[in-house]
């Protein structure tokens, strides 16, 4: 919760201020996801607070994908993903659900992202480096290995998307835009009467080599293409 | 089972087109509508109220209520993470403006092709206000945010207005407070007359460039600011 900043209306709960410690303690002590924050006994006596109010910080937390809480001996309240990459999969719930409600329309959210991602890739030829082309190269490489095998071609294609998301811009912005692969592309694929795999392959090829010339203009150029493709499959363009 | 209840809830306010402010009923009342048992009701509600959708108020009068609109709910959740984060440290001022510019350079672009006189409008009003208030902080930030908001709702698109809105909930105010606006006032107001000449003339390139000017002039006082900051500490 964010209760403690200067812009904030209403004076922060018992529950906000629980839960912006526990946010400080994760921090503090540089938790991965999987550690062990503690148990709820500990945690409730080391903020001071009780342990309902210690239950609906968690409560919270959990909420958002922060933290988990397990069971049984060796369990309690663990990490469950780093802060952005709670931040990117709380956001996708809630795409999900509002996608789920028509409040969103599969239009709405490609057009937002053929707004964002088409810049992205440009920042990205731009900013690449050999690591990061060894990477995004072994990425589409894996794909192309694992044809006919869709639902691997799509995971790679997903990750070859959310480099371009770190290269671009950075975590923040791979995290926010994580609902184009978690929810979008599920989505768009789920409308596609077929899907040509290859085709797929080798686009994201094009805008491989787009980025590894460094060539900014030809790689959102491509990006803008593939992105149309999909949206043409899908009939959502 | 409670992810299919918050989804039909959701589904309702949708398509009953309710407002912030407006009563859905009580939660008892919604399990039976629903034909739900009152805890999986109950859950779907919390479900929902963590995403800032609906609030549950006691009391008579009380039950649950629309508290945001969707995107403004989608919004929510970007500025409560990302304002946790900035208070603990987990990211840094120069971080969120790299994320700021990923954001709002797509966002004008797209407004330069939709945008409409009454939204024109609305921005001449802005920037009136920034002018008119060099000594009264409160009004010049009323109007910048005005601006960027109206921008926003320029492109017509809701998953592009959430993902920006968290500028003005959490990284904005912190600008503020590391830079102080009489410095920055001249600069700001006549950058943000160049946007709204791009926009007014429905030039996409125009209205990229001159975005980019003025938030690349505002991570410069960032990262100035945070090096002064530092330097003093």
């Amino acid at each position: 919760m964010c209760g403690l900043g200067p812009d904030r209306k209403r004076p922060p709960s018992a529950t906000d201020l629980a839960t912006a410690q526990l946010h400080a303690m994760i921090q503090a002590r540089q938790l991965q996801p999987g550690e062990r924050l503690g148990r709820e006994e500990e945690l409730a006596a080391e903020l001071g607070v009780s342990r309902f109010v210690l239950r609906e910080a968690l409560r919270q937390l959990e909420s958002t994908r922060l933290i988990r809480r397990m069971k049984g001996p060796g369990g309690g309240v663990i990490v469950a993903n780093t802060f952005e990459a709670s931040i990117g999969r709380s956001v996708s719930d809630s795409v999900a659900r509002l996608l789920n409600a028509r409040a969103l329309t599969p239009r709405e959210l490609l057009e937002a992202r053929v707004a964002i991602e088409v810049p992205l890739t440009g920042a990205a030829a731009l900013a690449v480096d050999a690591d990061a082309l060894r990477e995004l190269s072994s990425s589409v490489s894996r794909a192309e290995e694992a044809l006919p095998d869709g639902e691997r071609v799509a995971s790679c294609g997903a990750t070859f998307h959310r480099m371009i998301g770190v290269l671009g811009g950075n975590r923040i912005v791979e995290s926010i835009t994580a609902w184009m692969f978690d929810v979008l592309q599920p989505e768009l694929d789920r409308l596609s009467t077929r899907i040509d795999d290859r085709a797929v392959v080798d686009q994201h090829r094009e805008i491989l080599h787009c980025i590894e010339r460094r060539d900014a203009a030809a790689a959102e150029e491509a990006m803008s293409h593939h992105l149309e493709y999909l949206g043409k499959l899908a009939r959502v363009f | 089972m409670t992810e299919q209840v918050a989804d039909a809830v959701l589904t309702r306010i949708q398509q009953e087109r309710l407002q912030p402010g407006d009563r859905l009923g009580r939660e008892q009342a919604l399990a039976q509508e629903f034909g739900v048992s009152r805890p999986t009701m109950r859950e779907a509600i919390r479900l929902l109220s963590s995403g800032g959708l609906l609030r549950a108020a006691k009391g008579p009068g009380g039950g649950i209520f629309v508290e945001r609109t969707i995107a403004e709910g989608l919004s929510h959740l970007l500025s409560d993470g990302l304002g946790s984060m900035l208070d603990v440290d987990a990211v840094s001022l120069d971080e969120l403006m790299h994320v700021r510019i990923a954001v709002e350079i797509p966002i004008v672009r797209v407004a330069a092709e939709r945008i409409d006189d009454a939204q024109i409008a609305e921005l001449e009003a802005a920037i009136a206000s920034i002018e008119a208030g060099p000594h009264d902080e409160r009004q010049v930030r009323e109007g910048d945010r005005r601006f960027h908001q109206t921008i926003a709702q320029a492109s017509d698109n809701l998953m592009l207005q959430a993902i920006v809105g968290w500028v003005f909930d959490v990284l904005q105010p912190r600008l503020y407070f590391a830079i102080p606006p009489p410095t920055v006032e001249d600069v700001v107001v006549r950058q943000h007359r160049a946007i709204l000449d791009a926009l007014a003339a429905r030039d996409v390139a125009a209205a990229e460039q001159a975005m980019r000017a003025h938030l690349d002039h505002l991570r410069d006082l960032t990262t100035g600011a945070a090096a002064t900051t530092a330097g003093a500490s």
